[in-house]
């Protein structure tokens, strides 16, 4: 009877052991063997020299070793390549808050039926392949494109506006991918707000804006700590958007490891550069599980 | 000494709700009221009488079609409710649920810009007046129902409103927390010396928690008066018939001497009654009666004749239903169980029934 009653151990631990088993076999595995890989010296013609053990893969973040002398020389390349990532992702993730929050609360406004609607509107883009998406946005701003071709035409822009292969591109690509990942929690959240709170807040004194900051960003803000982590952690690691929208000319860290792995051959260090992305997104992690696991829920 | 100024007049409002190409519907149809200072005042009628459409109104979350509502005697209209003197106990409290019950009190205070230790003194005499001293930092999730409900009114009374308006507020409670809270606001009220405007649509709460109350039903008020004559001198059928158990019989007037007539029922009985109002037709009429102003005896004698249908013990009473034999009319008599005074009657007895001349009430439809 007791174990009818109360799920042993086993019994609960057999229900999550399909997931400990995939996340085990094809993510806790090749994170070890890349793990040993990036303390592997490089091998000739791009292989990895097994059973060897360096930390040059490491020291190439920072530091180039001097083509004669064979010294460390400061090398701020690939720190700022890190660092543009980080900025970007921020950007879009601000981006994308102060996009999202509004179109959130509109559809959490509207009646029932409406709001179906706009969930199912906003998804939309999923129906169409990242690529594909993406080069539509080169069509539209790349020099002789639609916003160009406009500009030019109504005489607000004299000569090509170059937009595209910029950080500004970058942004507005990644911005669009990323948008329904901070919509869709926040509604979530919003749509569980009794606008009556809103009516209370009002009857007390507050006028819209002290409505807004006092009664329905607090109410919202799991649904913005979790999209802003779904934005920011994929936009760290985004590789499709950079390589197109930024022309491979802007290297964010997706398209730096891919880089390693692909043509410079060199998978200790793309290994490496792997595992610096991911304490980013572990301290990110960390972050947000400090700020949400003592706060008391909000939700009822 | 000239009448007071009211603390809310409202002059012929009218609210229409749009809804698309198709006629809106009409909340309230020309509806005007006062409400005096200090008084406790309970708008009570059905689901969709109009009731909460009325303080809504007042509230400013609702602009009227027509009308004005004066405060104070200064007009209201257009104002938004931050800008109001007036604060809303909601059906659901809805009480913010990411702030302590002392941050939801203060909240009125922070947006009027109180100074923090004056604000947080205010918080200390609300939880006081309410009786929640010790749960300034518990969060409303984790208060019950009537700890909740003295939250929201501390809430409401802590930027110290003109009027309160109470939006069926003890209609989430049980029986007996809500019996505590209707003693707990009349309590509040007189401390308080704030006007209190109640919207019900429990009778007996209106009936004992009221100065003065309105009943209203479908977007009208039918009748304005302090408990007593709302109960002992309804005007209108509905007034009668939703406040209280009521015996309904119609009749056509026969002879009247000044203040007294005589009212003929179809079956060939008289009942007698106050003389029926002015401008009554000679048209048939409603007469009006409580349970408790009817006499049954088993005698052969004076009253309408009738069979005991159905007999109901209370406790503290009895009620008869006796079917009337002229017209088959259901007629109720409610007995007090005093020891020795209950008449023996059975079931399918032939009785008489008898109504106190005074008991009756001559309406309008």
């Amino acid at each position: 009877m007791a174990g009818l009653m109360k799920p042993s151990v086993l019994r609960t631990g057999g229900m999550i052991l399909p997931a400990v088993l995939f996340i085990g076999v094809f993510f806790l595995i090749p994170l070890a063997l890349m793990g040993y890989v990036s303390v592997q010296e490089r091998g000739e013609f791009g292989s990895v020299a097994w059973g060897t053990f360096t930390l040059e893969a490491y020291e190439r973040f920072f530091f180039e070793r001097d083509f004669l002398d064979d010294s460390l020389v400061l090398n701020a390349d690939y720190a700022q390549i890190f660092v543009r990532t980080f900025l970007l992702s921020i950007g879009t993730t601000v981006l994308c808050l102060v996009i999202a929050f509004p179109t959130a609360l509109y559809m959490a406004m509207q009646p029932p039926a409406t709001r179906n609607w706009l969930i199912f509107l906003v998804t939309i883009p999923f129906w169409t392949n990242l690529l594909v998406r993406n080069y539509a946005w080169i069509l539209l701003l790349r020099n002789g494109g639609l916003i160009d071709g406009w500009f030019g035409a109504l005489g607000l822009s004299s000569g090509p506006l170059n937009l595209l292969y910029t950080d500004f591109s970058l942004a507005v690509g990644l911005t669009y991918s990323f948008l329904p990942f901070m919509v869709l929690p926040i509604y979530a959240s919003l749509e569980k707000l009794d606008f009556r709170l809103v009516e209370a807040a009002y009857d007390l004194g507050a006028d819209k804006w002290r409505a807004l900051r006092h009664v329905i960003v607090p109410f919202a803000m799991p649904g913005i700590a979790a999209g802003c982590v779904l934005v920011f952690i994929p936009c760290l690691g985004s590789y499709v958007t950079p390589e197109l929208l930024g022309g491979g000319k802007r290297l964010m860290i997706g398209s730096l490891i891919q880089n390693q792995f692909g043509s410079s051959r060199n998978w200790p260090f793309g290994s490496a550069l792997s595992f610096a992305l991911l304490a980013l997104v572990l301290v990110t992690m960390m972050l947000y599980l400090l700020r949400y696991r003592s706060a008391p829920q909000v939700a009822k | 000494m000239a009448p007071a100024t009211p603390a809310i007049d409202v002059v012929s409002i009218t609210k229409v709700y749009e809804s698309g190409q198709e006629a809106g519907v009409t909340a309230l149809k020309g509806v005007s009221l006062q409400i005096r200072d200090n008084e406790f005042f309970t708008l009570l009628g059905p689901s969709g009488c109009g009731k909460t459409t009325l303080l809504r109104l007042i509230a400013g979350f609702e602009e009227p079609t027509e009308g004005h509502i004066l405060l104070y005697g200064d007009p209201i209209e257009g104002l938004p409710p931050h800008r109001r003197p007036v604060n809303t106990v909601f059906q659901s409290y809805a009480l913010f649920p990411h702030m302590t019950v002392a941050q939801n009190i203060a909240f009125g205070l922070q947006m009027k810009g109180v100074a923090r230790d004056e604000a947080s003194r205010r918080v200390g005499e609300m939880l006081d007046l309410v009786r929640l001293k010790g749960m300034e930092n518990r969060k409303p999730g984790q208060l019950s129902g009537g700890q909740q409900q003295r939250v929201a009114l501390a809430r409401a009374l802590a930027s110290g409103p003109r009027v309160l308006l109470l939006d069926e507020p003890l209609s989430a409670l049980d029986l007996k927390l809500r019996k505590e809270m209707q003693i707990e606001l009349k309590r509040l009220q007189t401390e308080t010396g704030i006007t209190f405007i109640f919207v019900t649509h429990d009778q007996e709460e209106a009936l004992t928690m009221s100065d003065r109350l309105a009943v209203m039903s479908q977007g009208e008020i039918l009748q304005v008066g302090d408990p007593r004559s709302i109960y002992e001198r309804p005007v209108r059928r509905f007034v009668a018939d939703f406040i209280g158990e009521t015996n309904f019989l119609t009749a056509s007037v026969g002879s009247r001497d000044g203040s007294a007539a005589r009212y003929d029922l179809p079956g060939g009985e008289t009942l007698i009654g106050p003389p029926p109002p002015d401008g009554a037709g000679s048209g048939p009429v409603t007469l009006a009666f409580r349970p408790e102003h009817v006499s049954v005896s088993a005698a052969t004698g004076a009253g309408l004749s009738g069979r005991i249908q159905n007999i109901v013990y209370f406790g503290t009473d009895t009620s008869y239903h006796v079917q009337l034999d002229s017209t088959g009319t259901r007629i109720t008599a409610r007995l007090q169980n005093r020891i020795g005074t209950l008449p023996a009657l059975e079931i399918g007895m032939p009785v008489r029934v008898q109504v106190a001349p005074e008991a009756v009430q001559v309406l309008e439809d």
